[in-house]
């Protein structure tokens, strides 16, 4: 081989390793998640619906079941991440959970009828019930559980799901087994997720679009992709040389996003920063961080006006919520001095710049 | 020429190559609606209209290909009460096998099996060759929107991907919603003998949810 060609062969492969390495940062660098949000489907709770359920009468759940569907409760309680239903056990809730064989499906292990807003049923198979496949073995039965038991408490998150309206995951676009916990065919022990005690990302993200989030400072999930907007105000367009000009800036999720139910949302207690360029200039300068306002997505930050700057906000795209960053169009503050201004009239104070 | 100008001439190949990665960049990075392909990335044919000629399950009405729904058949859900639809599946020259329904979300129910029962009880299903093309539908003729298929031995967790289509339907979102699909059509299993499993998502007219259906595969 030349000493032409071997050079260009070597250009070449460090020309495609680096493309190669080009996209694989590309794809690092963002956030999002590639599952969509979990399927749902129904009629949906009211607004953070407190819903409690009786244990069926003929059909109580031994003991360490129901502290598994008790704790269960508490995980979708914990990290529902939206305003879906609060469940808790009370002998008068109007919702109900078994422990019985008597299942409308011959093969189910669990089984579970919504009858939103009002209540839910919700069924489970007991221990050592022979079905088709084999036995039924929940893990919380054992000391020590064994190979290929259901963890009691996983199962009756993913029953919670389907009472908050959750359907069951397409899991041929599912990128990471515990991006949702509704899967058709969940995992036993000890295959990985075969205990996850909390909803994925991805359940939580339907939640947030059905629900809403908990409030407006509440993180948005990486599985959601919602482009946010960003407007900023000042208490003064013109401004006498060495006062304070405060300005406000509004964030919230784009007017435009698909999710109806998210646009607009106010977006609280972010970083925004508020940035500073001469007249005329092109190099913007970072002054800082804006506080918080208040939970309508407002913060502030009060500037000493000494020259005629343009200023803009920033919220830069987080790595830890599904949220994509924004910039708001700039705002024009100009300074004057009293040299500048006409004398007042007589008795009367008032300059006229 | 110098060595110098002529190493910078790159070849067809790295061309080639940087082109390849720079769509794999483009179709790679998560924006939007993520795009993911089922493995493996066989090529399916799901018909948005019914296969003219298709042959129904006895007792089972399903529109001819000489009607087209222009979106949704205005087939009432009460045909439908107490469940889901059956799923039936038909290789060339035999009669269609409805399959066994297993997990599903419908009409605000959801029933959790959560493990594939045991081949031999599943409805037979005989494939005369692996080359063959299976073709699932709902009977009586109630479309879905995103469709998957796959096989495995016997367990839920050795799943193979066999095909998938369709798009998802989301009832919370201002877009509109997928075509219904009224057939889907993929390649048989290896030859062998398996559990035929067919996972789907409904859409708008059924009011969403989801149901899976297997079949004993016997692939000659």
């Amino acid at each position: 081989m030349s000493r032409s060609r071997r050079y260009t062969t070597q250009l070449s492969r460090t020309v495609a390793a680096f493309g190669a390495a080009v996209c694989l940062l590309s794809v690092a660098a963002t956030n999002v998640s590639a599952t969509p949000p979990t399927p749902a489907s129904g009629t949906t709770w009211s607004p953070n619906q407190r819903v409690e359920y009786h244990w069926k009468d003929v059909a109580p759940p031994p003991a360490w079941m129901k502290a598994a569907i008790n704790a269960a409760a508490q995980d979708s309680n914990e990290s529902r991440g939206a305003r879906a239903a609060i469940f808790s056990q009370s002998d008068s809730g109007t919702s109900s959970i078994g422990y019985t064989g008597d299942i409308p499906t011959t093969y189910a292990v669990a089984y579970t009828i919504g009858n939103l807003p009002t209540s839910f049923g919700m069924r489970f198979r007991p221990q050592g019930y022979p079905l088709d496949w084999g036995t039924l073995r929940w893990c919380q039965f054992y000391d020590l559980p064994p190979t290929g038991c259901y963890d009691a408490e996983m199962i009756a998150l993913h029953e919670l799901g389907h009472a908050q309206t959750l359907d069951h995951a397409d899991d041929a676009v599912v990128t990471n087994w515990t991006d949702t916990i509704m899967h058709w065919a969940p995992k036993t022990k000890a295959k990985a997720g075969w205990n996850q005690h909390a909803f994925g990302i991805c359940d939580v993200a339907r939640l947030q679009i059905r629900y809403q989030p908990l409030d407006s400072t509440t993180a948005y999930s990486t599985c959601l992709d919602l482009d946010t907007q960003l407007a900023l105000t000042t208490s003064a367009t013109n401004v006498l040389y060495g006062r304070n000009a405060t300005f406000t800036a509004r964030l919230s999720v784009a007017a435009d996003e698909i999710y109806a139910s998210l646009a607009s949302d106010p977006v609280s207690a972010r970083k925004v920063v508020l940035q500073q360029r001469p007249v005329g200039g092109s190099t913007w300068t970072t002054l800082g961080a804006m506080s918080f306002l208040d939970y309508n997505g407002r913060y502030s930050r009060s500037v000493t006006i000494t020259n005629d700057d343009d200023y803009r906000a920033i919220f830069a795209t987080p790595l830890s919520e599904g949220l994509n960053g924004s910039t708001s169009l700039a705002v024009r503050v100009t300074s004057y001095d009293l040299d500048s201004c006409s004398a007042p009239g007589i008795n009367v104070y008032i300059y006229t710049c | 020429m110098p060595d110098g100008a002529a190493a910078l001439r790159l070849p067809a190949t790295t061309l080639m190559v940087l082109a390849l990665v720079a769509g794999a960049c483009a179709v790679g990075a998560p924006a939007g609606s993520p795009q993911v392909t089922p493995s493996p990335a066989v090529t399916a044919a799901s018909s948005a209209v019914p296969t003219s000629g298709s042959t129904s399950a006895p007792g089972t009405d399903i529109t001819s290909a000489s009607t087209r729904p222009t979106a949704y058949p205005t087939s009432s859900l009460s045909a439908v009460t107490g469940g889901p639809p059956a799923g039936v599946v038909e290789a060339a020259r035999a009669q269609p096998v409805t399959g066994h329904l297993g997990s599903y979300c419908w009409d605000a129910t959801c029933s959790d099996e959560f493990e594939l029962p045991t081949s031999s009880t599943l409805p037979d299903l005989t494939v005369t060759s692996a080359e063959q093309s299976l073709s699932f539908s709902l009977s009586p003729g109630i479309g879905f929107v995103q469709w998957s298929a796959s096989y495995t031995t016997g367990k839920s967790a050795d799943l193979v991907p066999l095909a998938g289509g369709g798009a998802a339907f989301d009832p919370d979102s201002t877009a509109s919603p997928p075509p219904a699909l009224f057939s889907a059509t993929f390649a048989a299993p290896p030859k062998g003998d398996w559990t035929l499993v067919v996972s789907i998502h409904f859409g708008p007219h059924a009011g969403g949810g989801d149901a899976t259906y297997a079949w004993h595969a016997m692939v000659r």
